[in-house]
């Protein structure tokens, strides 16, 4: 609903090309490689190997097949509008949460990745980040006890 | 027939309400708050029914999966701005009608084809869910296999935007599926050592990373982006009511849009967003003259919100009468009911006659419940678009790690969490369909054990499908849905 009549960038034709190649590549290494090693003969009825091998076979295919289809035909494939930030900091957030939680308890991680969030999704208002803080840390101190 | 009248008497019992009104004042607080979507809301309350009852727990996620399609036309109307892509119709007339001061009559509009269109559905599902189990008992493996073809390719057609790249992220989610032990040999597969993936990878983890975790990353670019907030406010003054004449006027849209809605719900992976538009069309075509469709007519909102609401309980029927999900609310209610060591499907019906009558009674009570929370609560569920995403985002985070930790006590389903919270989110990053995934993902063993029966007793040879009429008809018409879809995405494309 927002008013941005800018036409949206398009990707580059060796951005597809890196991504269809990544892709077919970890499906062609799943399948003569990871799978074999990762499955035993069961010696029992049908090979345990049989259906990853065929979903891997078939996942390869179809990323082929699209990759080659949007190459070859020229389809425009526009770029994702956002960078990479949002991941790499909730991400990071994340990752601080299970480390505190693993150490710590259920409470604490609340107690230190609410804090956290809110100051590095840009908060800036100390008592909405208090009371925000000691509201969950607490309910969840209620509920681990 | 006791088993089932004992199932409707556990639906009203004090406790079974009680988490019925939570998970629809949930439902509505998760609609209007700004970042939170459905499916984010259901994964993140699956851990928090880990201590209910089967139907309590039931009860709490139905609760919350009807009412936030409701609560999220709120802020559609008022401020033009759909918390979900199916509420985007919404906005169409449901915002004009807000502008010229008729915000409360949209409102209430919104409300009630919400409340008629879910008891449709609810009634669909009560009366198509047993035959249809019924029927799929005496079918074959092969016709299963067959059925869960199809309804991938359906699925994958229809949540994202190529055919190749959905069908690719439901058969990788099926690859994921035969992690852990082998169901015919017992041998482990691609667990990589760890033994915690003996058992296969957790649902839940896969659920709340994908679903919730995975969402909030997307919700914070647009906060990291500046795009702000806005805050909704339903002006006092202005035509709010909403009186039996034009109920009488509405009323055949509310039908249609129920039936349209329950269709399109049946059907694997069309969803709530088809539903809506395709009642909006319907109910623009169908035009008197007079009625100006996009600048606030009444029966715009009528159509899409009716339409909408029926779609989450007929979208239970293929899950309650064949174990398939035909949208993500489904799949995280297969999550639920595992935990509590139900399996969806036809067997169901045999095995849990009562709970099965339970959830038919759970689902109309939250109906009646829905209407009587959004009515009182029509004002004021909008002063909550004042939350800011900045809180949002770190609390649901916290609560996706919890409620990981929570289902087996175990720091490795977090880590796991995280894992496919940084998969979904480079999924959605790079165009391959996350429901389509998930899916596949639920479907996997069951479609395993499906195509393994299948080529046992087919001895390898595709042939035997030559004696298999219904298996038959239904993989020429998955291919015809395959080649038809490939078509239409090449001349939409071009």
């Amino acid at each position: 609903m927002s008013g941005d009549s800018r036409p949206p960038e398009l990707r580059s034709r060796s951005s597809v090309l890196a991504e269809l190649l990544c892709l077919t590549g970890l499906a062609l290494v799943a399948f003569v490689w990871i799978i074999p090693l990762q499955v035993s003969g069961g010696g029992l009825g049908l090979d345990p190997g049989f259906l990853p091998r065929l979903c891997a076979g078939a996942i390869g295919l179809l990323v082929l097949a699209d990759g080659l289809q949007r190459l070859l035909r020229g389809q425009p494939v526009e770029v994702y509008p956002a960078g990479w930030s949002a991941l790499a900091r909730v991400g990071g957030l994340a990752v601080l949460g299970a480390v505190v939680l693993e150490f710590a308890g259920i409470a604490a991680a609340a107690l230190v990745t609410i804090p956290v969030g809110m100051l590095i999704l840009g908060e800036r208002r100390p008592i909405l980040i208090a009371a925000t803080t000691a509201l969950v840390a607490g309910l969840l101190f209620l509920f681990q006890r | 027939m006791s088993e089932a009248l004992l199932g409707f008497g556990d639906a009203l019992h004090p406790l079974n309400v009680a988490f019925i009104v939570l998970g629809v004042l949930m439902g509505y607080v998760i609609g209007v708050l700004p970042g939170l979507n459905r499916p984010a809301a259901l994964a993140i309350a699956v851990p928090l029914s880990y201590y209910m009852t089967p139907l309590s727990a039931v009860a709490f996620l139905i609760g919350i999966a009807k009412a936030s399609g409701a609560g999220g036309a709120t802020t559609a109307i008022l401020i033009n701005t759909p918390g979900e892509p199916n509420a985007t119709v919404t906005c169409l007339d449901g915002y004009p009608m807000a502008k010229a001061g008729k915000a409360v009559k949209a409102l209430k509009v919104a409300l009630y084809g919400s409340v008629i269109g879910d008891v449709v559905g609810t009634l669909a599902l009560i009366m198509i869910a047993k035959p249809l189990a019924d029927f799929a008992l005496r079918i074959g493996p092969i016709e299963m296999t067959a059925i869960m073809l199809f309804a991938l390719t359906l699925i994958a057609a229809l949540a994202g935007n190529s055919l190749q790249r959905g069908l690719a992220a439901g058969i990788f989610g099926i690859l994921l599926a035969t992690v852990g032990l082998d169901i015919e040999s017992g041998t482990p597969r691609l667990t990589f050592g760890q033994v915690e993936l003996l058992d296969g990878i957790p649902l839940l983890a896969v659920t709340v990373g994908m679903l919730a975790l995975s969402e909030m990353i997307i919700q914070a670019e647009d906060v990291l982006a500046h795009r702000g907030d806005q805050i909704a406010s339903v002006p006092k003054e202005g035509d709010s009511s909403f009186n039996w004449r034009e109920f009488l006027h509405v009323l055949p849209t509310f039908v249609r849009s129920s039936l349209i809605g329950t269709g399109i719900g049946i059907l694997p992976g069309l969803g709530p967003t088809v539903a809506s538009f395709a009642s909006y069309a319907a109910a623009k075509r169908l035009a008197r003259p007079g009625e100006e469709f996009g600048k606030g007519e009444i029966k715009g909102v009528a159509a899409a919100e009716t339409a909408d609401n029926a779609v989450v309980p007929a979208s239970f029927i293929p899950l309650f009468a064949l174990g398939l999900p035909g949208s993500v609310s489904a799949a995280i209610l297969i999550a639920a009911l595992m935990i509590h060591g139900v399996v969806p499907g036809p067997r169901m019906f045999a095995e849990h006659e009562r709970l099965v009558s339970g959830i038919y009674g759970t689902m109309l009570i939250t109906a009646a419940v829905m209407l009587v929370v959004g009515r009182v609560g029509l004002v004021g569920f909008a002063q909550l678009t004042r939350v800011p995403a900045t809180v949002i985002i770190p609390v649901v985070t916290v609560l996706c790690l919890v409620g990981a930790y929570l289902e087996s006590h175990s720091f490795f389903a977090v880590e796991l969490t995280i894992g496919f919270a940084v998969l979904g989110y480079l999924m959605h990053r790079f165009d391959y369909s996350r429901v389509t995934f998930l899916i596949g993902f639920v479907i996997g063993p069951q479609f395993e054990l499906s195509l393994r029966q299948s080529i046992i007793i087919s001895g390898g040879d595709f042939t035997v499908l030559g004696k298999h009429p219904i298996a038959l008809a239904i993989v020429a018409i998955a291919l015809g849905a395959g080649l038809y879809f490939l078509r239409s995405g090449r001349e939409r494309a071009s």
